[in-house]
């Protein structure tokens, strides 16, 4: 038989045709009246789904709550929420629809950061404020005056708790030699400001800086790079799947530098579930957290231990529930449904989220917030800053178990 | 042996062969002759069971054919060397011969056939390792013969044998034909070559877009003015 | 050049490769023996991996012996699959494009399945060995890859025993090759159709167990896995068993290759380059003849 090339080609087709064919219905829909409709897009399935849900799942949290007290001015709450199917553009459509077809009250932040960072302008165009994670430093420097951060999940600002405690190391203790393997992308890259400005400040050489594109099927010529560069710090600046792929190759290549830094990937409720021991010692940041003390933390804790059965609420848990926090407050404060005079007051108040406090700057964002984090038994601990320090930090890291 | 009544068989809107009636008895080597398209191949694909009957019976041995499959058919013995030799080209030669013998009913006596096989065309003992698409065309020929000896046949139905050979080729393969029916093998001879095919056998049939023109005893044929100025050039 | 990063990253390249032409060699087969190309083939490994996974968190079996058990199962899901849904379209006018369309959609709804039995997060399958290495000198062997690659090697040779040497096996070329004259001596299209499309769902099975040993996966992962399987088909040649297993090994030393001596973020351009330079100027794959 010969091989037709127009097999492959033809493939790619009919996915793209089936694709785009793939009906767009919001996942609930309730009819505008009375209540206060709190609308947008979140990815309720596709690569993000796992997140989308998590996040969606904190929203109603909140609602439920806010609507057993009475609701918000005196109406209750309801959300519409369109599922983007983890697709961009779809977030964009949606968020323009929830405005002007909808015609929904308030607007929700969206995942992940570059849906955020997309959906920003359109917030900006009609006028509503936009309470997001962005993603990174990009998404705040577009010059929008209506989108805030609340918290923003930082790449930039990612390591800094981890940094903040390096530094307290005593110098000769330091690592001195750095690989920093960083996957391709807008998120994986921001994480590279933060890990510039710390070696310099600290003395660690970079000795190793790459970059890969996903997906990264082998890490063992990573691993081996690394090791042969006595290098004794590693950056692991990627997501699940190939921090996953890292960790195995430097686990059974034996390499042990004295600490790991992984960058988004550990942050997943899986690493700790699937990788068990050999996911422990991992150093990395959060912008929240189910440790912290501020108020709010320890009911949240409780109601997932209830109903999820789960020891800490997940982090996109805390992000859908403190953007609702934060729009709350400025609702409270402006007293009316008037997008300009929410915004004004957000930019002059401050918010008491579960998070800490904030007050937001011109871009939207507040101070930066980060709290160094290390897996410690399977269990996600605060390392820095010291006042809210769950465990002391292991390091160096011990040598993998065989 | 086997008998073809009245058979219709269409191609769509075509009629490929129209009440064809023709009788084989146990023994015989019977030819059928006839111009490109005049339903020779049909005819042995509808006794196959590769085509559908519109119309009329086959029987063999006091039982209907219609509606067999080609793959069940194989094991009453009715065995077709297809024109065109239609090997498994990137098999080797051996394999070839395997694939005759697969039907339960020889798969058993399949090593035993293919020394019969090999002692009767030792050239393809020779060649029992290359690839079947890598031999000559009376090679080919010769292997596709051979794959239909280790299916037993009973009836054996050879469509174009000697089509694309060399005169040299073509007289050896007539010659094994004749041996063969010798050992006692029913032959059903399709062929375009219709002076030597009238030479080897008792009994013809001659079709004509579809339609049994004549028949009779191969000598008479050779006789006949219409064959003489159609199929012989005279 | 360093002599170490060199033979390691071939080894481990070497080894993942094999592991791609286990995935790939049913889809191959699917392709070259009944024009069918099936889509969901990776959606099926997906579903080894996803058993295997399960056997191992709740029953402790092993993985090998998970890849041992997913074969029959798999072949017995799959003839009655081929009777329900392929066997149906065999009589399409273009069996290729139809039966694109319809596996694709089968893809889906396997991808739905599993996310709902399975949850989207992803998973990772780790036995005790799952990041262990057997040290010989300098070198280090990771654990996950000698399997799949002791794994690959076993299934492809015995797909290739089996293809070679048994009547059956003979019979799936051989219907291939010259349908109607296999039909002739005695070969049921549609038994054999049915055999080699169960036998390549069941080593898709044994390829998806394999590949979860080196990478974690998610439900919608088989997306990614298809793209491996035409890489190993397109360099293999359509059908073609050996060739598979070449193409593993081709584009194993390429990506080890590649790891050890360009930067990281051009090992993907280059895998995926070949897959376009085979596809221009050598779309039959690396052999001429055709054949096993």
């Amino acid at each position: 038989m010969k091989v037709k090339r127009g097999n492959f080609f033809s493939l790619l087709v009919i996915a793209a045709i089936i694709c785009s064919f793939t009906l767009m219905t919001p996942a609930v829909g309730f009819s505008a009246g009375k209540p206060i409709v709190i609308g947008g897009s979140l990815p309720l399935t596709g690569a993000y789904a796992e997140t989308g849900q998590w996040i969606e799942k904190g929203m109603r949290f909140w609602a439920d709550e806010i609507n057993s007290k009475g609701g918000m001015l005196g109406r209750t709450v309801e959300f519409k929420i369109y599922d983007d199917q983890s697709d961009v553009g779809k977030a964009v459509t949606f968020a323009e629809k929830a405005i002007t077809v909808d015609k929904v009250d308030l607007l929700f932040g969206g995942y992940p950061g570059t849906a955020a960072r997309a959906v920003m302008p359109v917030a900006e165009k009609h006028k509503f404020v936009y309470v997001s994670m962005g993603g990174h430093m990009k998404s705040f420097e577009q010059g929008y005056t209506y989108s805030f951060g609340a918290p923003p999940l930082m790449g930039e600002w990612w390591y800094e708790g981890f940094f903040h405690w390096l530094a307290t190391v005593p110098a000769d203790k330091r690592p001195k030699r750095a690989a920093v393997y960083t996957i391709n992308n807008p998120v994986g890259l921001s994480l590279m400001d933060s890990i510039n400005r710390w070696t310099k400040k600290l003395n660690i050489e970079i000795v190793i800086n790459e970059k890969y594109n996903a997906p990264l099927t082998d890490a063992t010529a990573l691993i081996v790079k690394a090791k042969q560069s006595r290098c004794d710090i590693l950056f692991a600046n990627g997501f699940f799947p190939d921090g996953v792929t890292t960790m195995k190759a430097a686990k059974a290549l034996g390499y042990n530098p004295k600490a790991i830094v992984q960058g988004i990937g550990s942050v997943v409720p899986a690493w700790v579930k699937e990788l068990g021991k050999d996911g422990d010692y991992v150093f990395s940041g959060t912008c929240l957290s189910g440790q912290l003390s501020y108020p709010g933390n320890d009911k949240l804790n409780a109601y997932v231990k209830k109903t999820y059965n789960l020891n800490e609420y997940p982090l996109y848990f805390g992000f859908g529930y403190s953007w609702m926090q934060t729009l709350e407050q400025a609702v409270a404060g402006a007293k009316v449904l008037d997008q300009t005079k929410i915004r004004d007051w957000l930019k002059a108040n401050k918010v008491n989220t579960i998070a800490g406090p904030m007050t937001f700057d011109k871009r939207g964002l507040p101070e930066p917030i980060n709290f160094g984090t290390q897996i410690i038994n399977g269990k996600v601990e605060l390392i820095s800053p010291k006042n809210v320090q769950t465990k002391e930090p292991v390091y160096p890291k011990p040598a993998w178990e065989k | 042996m086997l008998s073809v009544e009245n058979l219709t068989v269409c191609y769509g809107q075509m009629k490929a062969l129209r009440s064809v009636s023709i009788e084989i008895s146990a023994g015989q080597m019977v030819a059928l002759i006839g111009a490109n398209g005049s339903g020779k191949t049909t005819l042995l694909n509808a006794i196959s069971g590769l085509v559908p009957i519109e119309e009329g019976r086959i029987i063999w041995e006091d039982q209907s054919l219609n509606g067999f499959p080609p793959d069940k058919l194989c094991r009453k013995g009715i065995i077709q060397v297809p024109e065109g030799r239609k090997l498994f080209p990137s098999m080797t030669v051996e394999e070839n011969l395997i694939m005759g013998a697969y039907h339960p009913n020889v798969r058993k006596k399949a090593q035993e056939s293919l020394q019969k096989v090999f002692s009767s065309f030792p050239r393809l003992a020779d060649r029992r390792r290359q690839f079947a698409g890598s031999l000559s065309g009376g090679e080919q020929q010769m292997v596709a013969m051979g794959r239909a000896l280790m299916a037993k046949p009973r009836l054996l139905m050879l469509d174009e044998p000697s089509l694309g050979l060399s005169p040299k080729a073509a007289a050896e393969i007539f010659e094994i034909i004749r041996e063969l029916n010798k050992e006692g093998i029913t032959i059903l001879l399709v062929s375009q070559e219709v002076m030597q095919t009238l030479a080897i056998t008792t009994y013809g049939y001659v079709l004509e877009n579809g339609v049994l023109v004549l028949q009779g005893d191969c000598k008479q044929l050779q006789e006949d003015p219409k064959v003489k100025t159609s199929y012989l050039g005279m | 050049m360093d002599a170490v990063l060199i033979f390691q990253s071939l080894i481990s390249g070497i080894m993942m490769g094999m592991v791609y032409a286990l995935l790939g060699v049913g889809f191959s087969l699917t392709w070259g023996v009944m024009h069918v190309i099936h889509i969901s083939h990776g959606a099926f490994g997906l579903l080894g991996a996803y058993a295997a996974y399960s056997l191992l968190q709740y029953f402790g079996v092993d993985p090998i012996a998970s890849a041992a058990m997913s074969v029959p199962l798999l072949f017995l899901m799959a003839c009655g699959l081929y009777q329900l849904l392929i066997r149906p379209i065999t009589r399409a006018k273009n069996i290729i494009m139809a039966s694109m369309i319809l596996t694709f959609g089968l893809a889906i709804i396997l991808e739905n399945i599993m996310a709902l039995i399975w949850k989207a997060d992803p998973r990772v399958l780790t036995p005790a060995y799952s990041s262990g290495a057997l040290i010989v000198g300098p070198f280090y062997f990771q654990y996950p890859h000698l399997v799949g690659f002791g794994l690959s090697l076993v299934g492809i040779t015995a797909l290739y025993l089996f293809l070679k040497k048994t009547y059956t096996g003979m019979a799936v070329r051989a219907a291939w090759q010259q349908p109607e004259a296999a039909r002739l001596y005695g070969v049921n299209l549609f038994q054999i159709s049915m055999i080699t499309f169960a036998l390549a769902v069941s080593t898709a099975g044994a390829g998806g167990i394999c590949l979860a040993l080196l990478n974690s996966f998610e439900p919608h992962s088989h997306n990614l896995w298809l793209i491996y399987l035409f890489l190993v088909v397109i360099v293999g040649g359509v059908g073609n068993v050996i060739g598979t297993a070449l193409a593993g090994l081709i584009i194993g030393v390429i990506t080890g290759l590649s790891m050890a001596f360009l930067p990281f973020q051009w090992v993907n351009l280059v895998t995926f380059g070949l897959l376009m330079v085979f596809l221009i100027f050598r779309p039959h794959g690396i052999f001429k003849q055709e054949g096993l």
